[in-house]
């Protein structure tokens, strides 16, 4: 992992991107720590010294405590669904931590579109989960029609097993100690693709994967199934970001980085 | 079993694609028996003035609808 020796700093000191996306959450209603700034700014510096700002599409550090406040995308928080602001629906909470799903009818729509923004064979999502507790049938993601259709999602399930979706639905992929921790799907080619738990490889799916062929919006706190939400999940985010594939070696960079944004920002 | 708020037909028609509160909308789903509800944490967190009689509907008991895991 690098650490920049130069940032780009404003006259608060903050990365002004940062400082860009904090200007947008006090605006909105939201409150947060100066420990939870300073955070924020080193998530930012962190991400780009080591080159990964650059494959995030969307990154949703999930700070000041109301809907307003947590639906920015960080790397361009403007109020806009262009923007893949999240728009929010259900019965979610929001506090100093993140955002928390309730299994129910949750629904968190990034506006990323599969067939725009998320490449078929080059595209990542990475998320922080505080839930230790999954409530087992639920998702995050796309799944391009029921059967054997494309799917890039996440699924957390209780008994220590975890089932992760890239492109194509595969059962339970294996066993974790503890669903608390840093998820990271990569898509990097047709074959090959990695799932990875807390920075490190958890499963390789070697067979091929397919395209998606819907236009489907992709969600969190449940599952976009070819239009229809299904799957609502139980999670506590405390960071999401989806972008462009990334590589073994990035994963675990991306997990320290993330791991010490959680740590740092109190959650 | 949960805690949810049941809604009519014509509730549900009201509430759907509204929002609660800034950022935040109704998502109506049905119970096992195909009744419409809300969460208690959506009608606990409505301000939108064009809702809020959605705060004098009784909380009650809701039966999911069972789901079949995928995978």
């Amino acid at each position: 992992m690098r650490f920049a020796p130069f940032a780009f700093e404003n006259s608060t000191g903050l990365d002004s991107d940062a400082q860009l996306y904090l200007n947008a959450v006090t605006t909105a209603g939201g409150t947060y720590t100066s420990n939870q700034s300073q955070a924020v700014n080193q998530l930012f510096i962190d991400l780009k010294s080591n080159n990964l700002y650059t494959k995030i599409q969307a990154l949703y550090p999930f700070v000041g405590g109301t809907a307003a406040s947590n639906k920015f995308n960080a790397k361009n928080p403007v109020d806009t669904d262009a923007a893949y602001r999240i728009t929010f629906s259900g019965g979610w909470t929001y506090n100093a931590s993140g955002v928390t799903a309730n299994g129910t009818n949750c629904i968190g729509n990034t506006h990323l579109v599969s067939t725009v923004d998320l490449l078929d064979y080059n595209k990542h999502y990475a998320f922080f989960n505080r839930q230790t507790s999954p409530n087992s049938t639920g998702w995050d993601g796309i799944w391009d029609s029921a059967g054997t259709g494309g799917v890039f999602g996440c699924n957390l399930q209780t008994g220590g097993q975890l089932s992760l979706g890239l492109n194509f639905l595969s059962g339970t992929l294996g066993t974790i100690p503890n669903y608390n921790g840093t998820f990271i799907g990569s898509v990097t080619g047709t074959t090959n693709n990695k799932f990875y738990k807390d920075g490190s490889t958890f499963y390789t799916r070697t067979p091929s994967v397919s395209a998606f062929n819907h236009s489907l919006n992709f969600y969190i706190g449940s599952m976009n199934v070819n239009g229809t939400t299904q799957y609502y999940n139980n999670n506590k985010y405390g960071f999401y970001a989806i972008g462009t594939g990334i590589s073994t070696t990035e994963a675990s960079i991306y997990n320290t980085i993330i791991t010490n944004y959680i740590t740092t920002s109190g959650r | 079993m949960i805690k949810g708020i049941k809604l009519t037909e014509e509730q549900k028609d009201l509430l759907t694609n509204q929002l609660f509160a800034e950022n935040s909308y109704f998502n109506p789903i049905q119970d096992i028996n195909d009744d419409w509800f809300i969460t208690d944490i959506e009608q606990n967190n409505t301000i939108n003035p064009n809702f809020i009689w959605v705060k004098d509907l009784e909380i009650t008991d809701i039966e999911l609808k069972p789901v079949i895991p995928i995978g």
